[in-house]
């Protein structure tokens, strides 16, 4: 066995080098000319949306729950307790989730550790790097979840002093909990995802099917929270029946029920020694386990593995350069997991997506307003959720990394390569808006002049984000250096265009749906309006970004050479 | 004769500003002739040659491919080319048997032609059944195999190659010089570029050295037995 797994005392200055060069590589994305900063602050934009969004529903749900009478008696410590034990059990599961991704990419996809195993770094050295490393993670995600969560409660149960100092004690030693528990799920996780590898079939119906899934659930849990706000009483869903079965099931769960009794003041002693113990035998087994894990990659990679399979075949048949472009393009998305994820799921569940946000609004729009504006929702959802799926048309160009170049010296024209990529991203688009506007026209939303005007216009505006996606792409394309030049970092393309096509839809969506509510309300027929501006700025935008992506095509694309 | 590959006056930078990549080459490969390109690291060997594969645009000069203007007629000056480029850069989603069909698609190589090439192709390079597997569980030397492979597969008339031995294993290395110089002695010609003197001197009819993007000699390599000597003298005083 190599000397350098063997145990040894960590070296700090070693240590030192090591977590500073991480910290460096962490933060060099700054210093890039390119850096997505736009991205970045649709991230923060994003993330603040969302937490300001949690906080409101949280403060105005806790202050009804935290009223609940059982049995005529008002417990605001256990209502609390309760409320706080369900949302921990919950950051729980994102986090041990969060840490199996990053423990799986620190030890196992990380090139370096194969050039460290032959330098003269201790072996415990640099493991304890890599444990930091993880820790420093998962101890941002606790800040944003565990704090969150902690301080949207306080108002509500008047928090003292001591709430505060376990809200900072829990957040510290969450992690502990989070990378114990992953730790165990890490290797069970890779055997599945192995066995999912070069299964690229099985693994886009399985990636569709959980995704389709994850919405249905995301649909019925707003659905049901839009049922309780339309009645208008929460205590009419929490009945005697609900509140026993919420206090039976808070018994089950662990850790979270100590950790809550011990942040509440609830025998604090008791529920804090618990969950210190849990935190330190978590923390005993954590650092067992990612050693016994962190020996395995570095002996994985040093050693090299194979894992594919041979299937002989004759030569395939047949085709016209066009067609093996084409091919060739599918076979580069559907086989790469991130892009198959990103774009053939995302654009077979816009459907799902565009019919339940439908749902949902459609009759809070009615009963709010009175008026039946379904074709005008319909098609704002339609746009919104096209324009997030054909994003990742943004990487027509890059996603060929270096091999743009080979392409580029074979006997085939600008327009063979890059209409080979505008067909198959017009072959998906089409398919998904067909069954969106047939799954849309199913549900009774529209009527079947609607579900057609809704797929034409569907199309055509989707034709023309990804006309623009994939000229822009050729002017700012930059390529990955990695094996087969898969794009791993977001481009501040993808971060525009989501921007502009928000921005768009929200202007001309926002201007329909206005007109539509007004002229109801005064009584006037506007249905033509709906048709006649939707069609007419889709087939415009549609001309417009096709002669965009045409202008001066063959020269723009023999005179790139980002790359070199 | 004509020329499989004339290139003159070749002048390439990468900035307007930028000092001349390439300034001034002028190269040919007649029918049998293995050419190859020598020079430093920089001196511009593989801008010539990406300028040669249509990768790169050029401000001056003209390139002619089996009498085709690559500017003029660039579809069908590229469909009597093969090239292997220095990065080994392949659609490594592919298997290799999917991207030798893709190449041949591209190149219009006729049906009947596809498996018997590949037959040949295979005992040169030796991929045997790894050409079922996907390319991106191949290693750097088999990857290399398949882009060798997946340049002849259309038989071109030149044959580019850029850094063609680098990775490659001892008896692959022999086996593909053996092939290089049967390839050109059915009429066809090869241009590569290399570090290895030995090799080049070896199998070169002509050698271009290149400093610092200029052509500072063309060695016929036929003349006489002591070429080989004449060639490290050249190329070691220019560097």
């Amino acid at each position: 066995m190599n000397n350098k797994f063997k145990d040894s005392a960590p070296d700090i200055a070693t240590l030192r080098v090591l977590l500073k060069k991480q910290a460096k590589e962490t933060f060099s994305g700054f210093k890039d000319k390119k850096f997505d900063y736009l991205g970045l602050i649709l991230k923060i934009a994003i993330y603040i949306c969302f937490t300001a969004t949690f906080v409101f529903m949280f403060v105005r749900f806790s202050g009804v729950y935290l009223d609940i009478k059982l049995y005529g008696v008002q417990d605001i410590s256990a209502r609390a307790y309760e409320m706080l034990t369900v949302l921990y059990e919950v950051v729980f599961l994102l986090t041990v989730i969060g840490a199996v991704g990053q423990i799986n990419h620190t030890l196992f996809h990380n090139d370096e550790n194969m050039l460290f195993s032959a330098m003269p770094i201790n072996g415990s050295t640099l493991f304890l790097s890599r444990l930091i490393s993880i820790y420093l993670k998962q101890l941002i995600v606790s800040i944003i979840f565990v704090f969150t969560v902690n301080i949207s409660l306080a108002p509500s149960i008047h928090a003292g002093a001591w709430y505060y100092v376990a809200t900072l004690l829990t957040t510290v030693f969450w992690p502990f909990l989070s990378i114990s528990v992953a730790s165990l799920i890490v290797l069970p996780m890779r055997k599945v995802l192995e066995f999912f590898k070069n299964r690229f079939v099985l693994s886009f119906v399985c990636v569709t099917v959980m995704l389709a899934g994850g919405f249905t659930a995301y649909y019925f849990v707003l659905n049901a929270v839009k049922q309780i706000l339309l009645k208008d009483d929460l205590r009419y869903f929490f009945t005697e029946k609900v509140m026993n079965s919420i206090a039976e099931g808070v018994s089950f769960t662990v850790p979270a029920r100590f950790v809550a009794g011990f942040v509440l003041g609830r025998d604090t002693l008791v529920n804090g020694l618990i969950s210190l113990a849990i935190a330190l035998v978590c923390a005993g087994f954590a650092v067992l386990m990612i050693k016994l894990l962190f020996r395995k990659a570095m002996q994985s990679k040093t050693q090299g593995r194979s894992d594919f399979e041979r299937k002989k075949k004759a030569f395939p048949k047949r085709r016209s350069p066009f067609t093996a472009l084409i091919k060739k393009e599918f076979i580069i998305v559907f086989r790469t997991s991130s892009y198959m994820f990103s774009y053939f799921s995302v654009a077979l569940i816009m459907p799902l997506m565009v019919f339940f946000c439908l749902s949902l609004g459609d009759n809070m729009v009615k009963t709010l307003v009175g008026v039946d504006t379904s074709l005008e929702l319909a098609l704002i959802l339609t746009m919104l959720f096209g324009a997030i799926t054909n994003t990742f048309c943004a990487t027509n160009i890059s996603r060929d990394g270096m091999m743009f170049y080979c392409v580029k010296a074979m006997p085939v024209s600008a327009k063979q390569v890059v209409f080979s990529k505008i067909a198959l991203c017009l072959f998906t688009t089409v398919l998904s808006n067909l069954l969106n506007a047939v799954l849309v026209g199913a549900g009774g939303f529209v009527n079947v002049g609607e579900a057609v005007l809704l797929a034409v216009t569907g199309v055509l505006f989707a034709f023309s984000q990804i006309c623009y996606a994939t000229r822009a792409d050729m002017k700012f394309a930059r390529f990955s250096d990695s094996d087969g030049g898969e794009i791993s970092q977001s481009s501040d393309l993808i971060s525009q265009i989501i921007v502009i096509g928000f921005l768009s839809i929200i202007i001309c969506g926002g201007a329909l749906l206005y007109l539509n509510v007004q002229g109801n309300l005064k009584g006037m027929k506007i249905e033509n309006v709906t048709w006649s501006v939707s069609l007419v700025a889709a087939i415009l935008s549609c001309v417009f970004f096709y002669i965009y992506l045409v202008r001066k095509l063959a020269t723009k694309y023999y005179e790139f050479s980002g790359g070199y | 004769m004509e020329k499989i590959l004339s290139v003159k006056g070749l002048r390439k930078k990468y900035a307007p500003k930028a000092p001349w990549a390439v300034d001034g080459i002028s190269l040919e490969c007649n029918p049998g002739e293995i050419v190859g390109i020598l020079g430093h690291n920089g001196a511009g060997k593989s801008t010539t040659i990406k300028c040669i594969e249509g990768m790169l645009p050029f401000e001056e000069g003209t390139i002619e491919i089996c009498g085709y203007d690559v500017k003029k007629h660039p579809l069908k000056a590229k469909s009597n080319m093969g090239f292997v480029t220095d990065n080994h850069a392949v659609f490594s989603k592919m298997t290799g048997l999917e991207y030798l069909a893709f190449l041949a698609d591209i190149y219009k190589v006729e049906t009947s032609q596809r498996e018997p090439r590949l037959e040949e192709l295979q005992r040169v390079f030796g991929l045997g059944d790894k050409v079922y597997d996907l390319i991106s569980s191949y290693s750097h030397g088999m990857k290399q195999k398949i882009c060798m492979i997946g340049s002849l597969m259309h038989a071109p008339g030149l044959w580019v190659l850029d850094e063609p031995m680098t990775g490659l294993d001892p008896m692959t290395m022999k086996s593909v010089e053996k092939f290089m110089r049967e390839y050109a002695d059915r009429g066809n010609a090869i241009l590569f570029s290399s570090h290895n003197l030995t090799s080049v001197a070896k199998l070169c009819d002509r050698v271009v050295i290149i400093k610092h993007g200029n052509q500072v000699c063309d060695l016929d390599m036929r003349e006489d037995g002591e070429q080989q000597a004449r060639l490290e003298e050249v190329f070691f005083n220019e560097q």
